[in-house]
C-alpha cells in the first residue's frame, strides 16, 4: 500500500488531526538519543511514514485491523518518552507509530487498591495522584519521572531504567492489562478480566499479563493497564553489601533468593552504572542500584513493613552475605546513595543525564559511547567484560591524549535479569553487559568510533546478541527454548508478522 | 549560534518527557498534572522535546524550515517552563536561548505576520498619555534632568490612562521622588522583539535606553510589564537595577500601610516574564497578603505555574489558540474554588479575560493596590 494510501486511511479512522506525517513528526519518532553518535549511535535514524495518535481502544483495534488487512508495519510508543531502545522502526521509512498521547486517563479504584492507566500516561502523572491516597507502586524499573506509564511497546521493557522518583513502577506492579492482538480482537488479563476482580496478575483472568512484556508490541497493542497499589509501609530499610569478585556476589545473591528475605535483592558487576533510585517508600521488589560503583561488585537489597520484621530480616541478611564473604557498606556510602530517594524531581543527583549524552557545561561531559550485548553464559559475560576493557585500554595506550582526557570513565555494567517467556530479546534476557564510556569532548569521536568496531567485533567473536532495534542480526542463541517459545507465540497471534518487526523479532 | 552549537545545546534533551509532568509532592487532579500549553494540546512534535527535535534536525540539516514547522515554532508559548524545569535537576537543555535562536534563524516568510512586524511594538503610540503621571508629581524626565528612580511604561500603558492614574496615584502615595521619560517615551521595548527574532532592533533600542538610563543618573527602573522587565534585565549593559512594579508595591506596603480589602477568596496568576524569567515569585504573594486577601493557589503556581497562553506572541498571531490555552488555565482556578484572579501582567489579563467563566473576575494586582490605598476613580484630574 502506498503511503498516501495508508496516511488517508488512517485519518478515515482516527480524523485528520491526529494523524501526522510531516517531516518533523517522522524525524522525532525516527530519531532518538541513541540514533546519534555521540550518544551512543545504537542504531540508524528510522523514520517511520506517519504517526497516528488514537484516543480510544476502538481507534486502536480500527488501525490494527486496517494495518493487518494492508500488511502495514505498526510500532508503539506509548506516551512519547525515554525513547531509547526498540522506539524507532525496523527500516527508514517503513510503518506506522502509534503515539498514545490522547490517551492519558487515570483513575484509582480505591477499594480495590489498583490504578488503572492508559499508555499514553507518565510515571509522575500516576504517582502523583496516587500519593495523596498515601499509597503507592511498588517499584522495579523506575524509569525516569515522565517515563510513560506502561507503552505498549516499551512499557516495563526498563529501557530507561536511569533515574527514578519517589515512587516507582514497573513489571511487578501490573496486574492486568486490556490489549489489543493483531487479529483486532481485545483481550483482558488477570485483574481487568472484570471490574470487580481482585488486584492479582495472576487471576482471576487469564494469566497472560506479563505476555507483551518485552516483545516491544511484537504481540499486540496495550490500551490499558492496571497497576497494583500498595499502602506506605512503616518502615523501609535497604543494605549494600561488597564482593571481591563477581561470582561471589552471584552466589550471594542466590543464597539471598534462597533465604526469601528482602525485597528485589540484586547483584550488580564492577564499574556498574547505577539504575540509581527506585522507592524506599513503596519498595516492594525494588533495590537501590548503585551509583558510581566504579570498583566493586555489589549485592543492593530492601527491606519494608513493621520495624521488627526489617530489622530482623536486615540482620539475617547481614549475617548471610558475610558468610559470603560480603562486606557491609558503611552507613555514610548508603547515605550517598540514599540521596537518590530524595529525588523527586528525578534527575538531579543521577548520572544518568550524562549516558544519554549530556553535552553539558556542568559536567564537561562529551558525551557517551555505549556497546553491549546479551549474553546467556557467565562465562561469555565474563570474558567481554575482560577482553572488552583490553581493548579499550589498547585504544587509550595509543592515543595517550585521549587516555589523558578529564573524564576518561569507563563504566562497565552487567546484570543477571530475569528470563520470561515473553521476553522476545529484550537485553536483560540473560545477562547483559554494556559498555558505556564517557568522553569529556568530541574531538575523541574517533577513538571512540575505534572502540565501537573492536567491541562489535568481541561480541561477534564470543556469540552476543546486539542490542538495539532492528535486531536481525540477533543470534537468537541465547535462552533458546525460551526465544523458541517466543517465537511460536508470535506465530500463532501474528503470522503477518506485522506488529512491531525488526524490534525483537526479525523483519 | 552556529549550527554546531545549536545542535550541541539541542542535544541536552534525551527526551526524558519530565517536562511534560508537573513535579510536586501531589496533583490531586491528573488534569492538572501536565504542563506545557502547546505540548498539552497538540501533543507529540509540540512538546518540549519536539522543538528542541526540531533543533537538532535543523542544525544536523536533517530538517529544513517550512510551514510545518513554523506552526508548531510559532504554537509555542515560550513560557520557559521546560527550560525552568530542566535546570532543576542535573541536566539543563537550555530551551529558551534553543527557541530564541530558532525565531531568529527561520526565514523572514515563514513568520506570522504579527511578527513580521514585531518591531511596529517599538512605536511610540501617538496621543499617549503619559502625562496624566504629572498630575500625580511625577517628574518629567527631559534632556538634561535626572532622576534617581524612573517609572518605565510599555506602549500597551502609554494609552490607557485610567490605569497611568492608578499607577501615578500609588507612586503619589508612597512620597517617593519618580521620574519616567514622558515626553520623549524610552523606547517601549517588550518580548515581542525576542518572539519576532528581531535581534538588531533590540540590540539598537537596549542601546538608547542604557545611554539614556546613564544621561539621567537613573539608578532604578520601576517596569510595568514583566516581559519588558525581562527583556531589560536580559539585555541591559547598563548598572541600573529593574524591578516590577509588583515588587515596588510589596516595598511600599510594608512600610506604607493600606487598609484590607473586602473580597472572596483569589487566586493568582503567575506571569511568565514575572515568575519564571525574572525570577519573583513572592512580591505578588507578599502584596495579596498585605491587602488581607486570601490566597487559594492553584496547584501549578510559583515555578509549576501553567501559562496564561499569551506568551510567545501567540495571543497577536493566533488569538483562539491563546483563549484555548486561557481556558484551560481558567478551568484549573475555577477549581481552586475561588471566583478572582489576580494577575500582574497586562497579557495575561487580556488573555485571561476573554476565556473566563461569566462568574468570575481578572484583577490587575495594581487596581488592587490602587484600591487600598483609597483611590476613587476620580483623583488625577480628567
Amino acid at each position: 500500500m502506498k503511503a498516501q494510501e495508508v496516511i488517508k486511511g488512517l485519518k478515515r479512522i482516527v480524523g485528520a488531526d491526529w494523524v501526522r506525517s510531516d517531516e518533523l513528526s517522522r524525524f522525532h519518532n525516527g530519531a532518538d538519543v541513541l540514533t546519534h553518535f555521540g550518544q551512543g549511535a545504537l542504531y540508524p535514524e528510522n523514520h517511520p511514514v506517519a504517526v497516528v495518535m488514537p484516543g480510544s481502544t476502538k481507534d486502536v483495534q480500527a488501525v490494527v485491523k486496517f494495518a493487518g488487512k494492508n500488511n502495514v508495519p505498526l510500532y508503539c510508543v506509548g506516551g512519547g518518552t525515554v525513547l531509547l531502545v526498540g522506539s524507532i522502526p525496523g527500516k527508514p521509512d517503513l510503518g506506522v507509530i502509534f503515539d498514545f498521547h490522547r490517551m492519558q486517563k487515570v483513575t484509582l479504584d480505591n477499594e480495590r487498591l489498583v490504578v488503572r492507566a492508559q499508555p499514553g500516561a507518565s510515571g509522575l502523572q500516576v504517582s502523583q495522584f496516587v500519593r495523596e491516597q498515601n499509597i503507592g507502586f511498588r517499584p522495579y524499573f523506575g524509569g525516569s519521572p515522565g517515563t510513560s506509564t506502561f507503552v505498549a511497546y516499551q512499557v516495563f521493557t526498563g529501557q530507561n531504567k536511569m533515574a527514578g522518583y519517589l515512587d516507582g513502577m514497573g513489571i511487578n506492579c501490573a496486574s492486568g492489562m486490556e490489549m489489543v492482538l493483531p487479529s483486532g480482537e481485545i483481550i483482558r488479563t488477570g485483574s481487568m478480566m472484570n471490574p470487580k476482580a481482585p488486584g492479582w496478575p495472576h487471576g482471576p483472568g487469564p494469566a497472560l499479563t506479563y505476555l507483551p512484556f518485552f516483545s516491544n508490541a511484537g504481540y499486540g497493542v496495550v490500551t490499558e493497564m492496571e497497576f497494583r497499589c500498595f499502602s506506605t509501609p512503616q518502615e523501609c530499610a535497604s543494605l549494600w553489601v561488597t564482593f571481591k569478585t563477581l561470582r561471589e556476589a552471584c552466589e550471594a545473591m542466590n543464597g539471598i533468593i534462597k533465604s526469601e528475605y528482602a525485597c528485589g535483592a540484586t547483584v550488580m558487576g564492577p564499574g556498574c552504572w547505577t539504575h540509581a533510585l527506585y522507592s524506599g517508600q513503596h519498595w516492594q521488589e525494588g533495590a537501590h542500584f548503585v551509583k558510581g560503583t566504579q570498583d566493586i561488585n555489589v549485592v543492593g537489597m530492601s527491606f519494608r513493613g513493621t520495624k521488627r520484621k526489617v530489622d530482623y530480616e536486615r540482620n539475617a541478611c547481614i549475617e548471610l552475605l558475610q558468610n559470603y564473604g560480603g562486606t557491609v557498606m558503611p552507613a555514610w556510602m548508603v547515605a550517598i546513595l540514599d540521596g537518590h530517594e530524595a529525588n523527586a524531581a528525578g534527575w538531579q543527583q543521577c548520572n544518568s543525564p550524562k549516558i544519554c549524552g549530556t553535552f553539558n557545561g556542568k559536567s564537561d561531559s562529551g558525551g557517551i559511547f555505549v556497546s553491549g550485548g546479551v549474553f546467556d553464559q557467565m562465562k561469555q559475560l565474563e570474558d567481554y567484560m575482560r577482553l572488552g576493557m583490553q581493548e579499550y585500554q589498547d585504544v587509550c595506550r595509543k592515543n595517550p591524549e585521549f587516555l589523558n582526557h578529564p573524564h576518561p570513565i569507563i563504566r562497565l555494567y552487567a546484570s543477571c535479569g530475569q528470563t520470561y517467556v515473553s521476553m522476545g530479546g529484550h537485553a536483560n534476557a540473560a545477562g547483559e553487559v554494556i559498555f558505556v564510556l564517557d568522553f569529556a569532548n568530541r574531538k575523541f569521536l574517533p577513538m571512540v568510533g575505534e572502540i565501537k568496531g573492536r567491541f562489535d567485533k568481541l561480541m561477534k567473536e564470543l556469540g552476543s546478541a546486539p542490542l538495539g532495534t532492528g535486531r536481525d542480526g540477533r543470534t537468537w542463541n541465547e535462552c533458546k527454548d525460551h526465544f523458541a517459545v517466543a517465537k511460536i507465540i508470535k506465530k500463532a497471534v501474528d503470522p503477518k508478522g506485522f506488529m512491531a518487526p525488526g524490534v525483537s523479532f526479525p523483519l | 549560534m552556529t549550527r554546531e552549537e545549536l545542535l550541541d545545546k539541542a542535544l541536552h534533551c534525551n527526551r526524558c518527557g519530565t517536562c511534560r509532568g508537573v513535579t510536586q509532592d501531589v496533583i490531586p487532579d491528573v488534569a492538572f498534572a501536565l504542563q506545557c500549553p502547546c505540548g498539552s494540546t497538540f501533543f507529540g512534535e509540540y512538546e518540549p522535546s519536539g522543538l528542541m527535535y526540531m533543533a537538532r534536525g535543523l542544525a544536523m540539516g536533517n530538517l529544513k524550515w517550512n510551514e510545518d514547522l513554523a506552526k508548531v515554532l510559532y504554537a509555542c508559548t515560550m513560557c520557559g517552563y521546560c527550560d525552568d524545569f530542566c535546570q532543576r535537576g542535573y541536566r539543563h537543555t537550555p530551551a529558551i536561548e534553543i527557541l530564541e535562536e530558532l525565531r531568529r534563524d527561520i526565514p523572514q516568510k515563514l513568520k506570522p505576520k504579527a511578527l513580521q512586524k514585531a518591531t511596529d511594538s517599538l512605536n511610540i503610540p501617538k496621543g499617549q498619555k503619559l502625562t496624566v503621571l504629572a498630575d500625580f508629581g511625577i517628574i518629567d524626565i527631559a534632556p538634561g534632568k535626572k532622576a534617581d528612580t524612573i517609572f518605565f511604561p510599555d506602549n500597551t500603558l502609554m494609552l490607557n490612562a485610567g490605569k497611568l492614574r492608578e499607577i501615578g496615584y500609588i507612586f503619589q502615595k508612597s512620597g517617593k521622588k519618580i521620574g519616567c521619560f514622558m515626553s520623549d517615551p524610552l523606547p517601549p521595548v517588550n518580548a515581542s522583539l525576542v518572539f519576532g527574532g528581531c535581534d538588531d532592533a533590540l540590540a539598537a533600542c537596549m542601546a538608547e535606553i542604557d545611554d539614556r538610563l546613564e544621561d539621567a543618573a537613573v539608578k532604578k527602573v520601576i517596569v510595568y510589564n514583566p516581559e519588558s522587565l525581562s527583556v531589560l534585565k536580559r539585555n541591559s549593559k547598563s548598572d541600573v537595577e529593574f524591578i516590577s512594579i509588583t515588587s515596588f508595591y510589596a516595598g511600599l506596603l510594608k512600610s506604607k500601610k493600606a487598609k484590607k480589602l473586602k473580597m472572596p477568596a483569589v487566586t493568582y496568576q503567575d506571569p511568565c516574564h514575572l515568575g519564571r524569567y525574572a525570577k519573583d515569585y513572592a512580591a505578588p504573594r507578599e502584596v495579596i497578603k498585605a491587602l488581607g486577601l486570601e490566597l487559594k493557589d492553584m496547584w501549578r503556581s510559583g515555578n509549576n505555574s501553567l501559562c496564561c497562553g499569551a506568551g510567545g506572541g501567540v495571543l497577536a498571531t493566533n488569538p483562539a489558540l491563546a483563549k484555548s490555552y486561557a481556558e484551560k488555565r481558567m478551568h484549573e482556578a475555577s477549581a481552586t474554588g475561588a471566583k478572582v484572579m489576580i494577575t500582574a501582567c497586562p497579557y495575561c489579563l487580556a488573555n485571561l479575560s476573554g476565556a473566563k467563566p461569566r462568574d468570575f473576575k481578572i484583577v490587575d494586582i495594581t487596581t488592587l493596590v490602587a484600591q487600598a490605598y483609597g483611590f476613587s476613580g476620580k483623583e488625577g484630574g480628567k
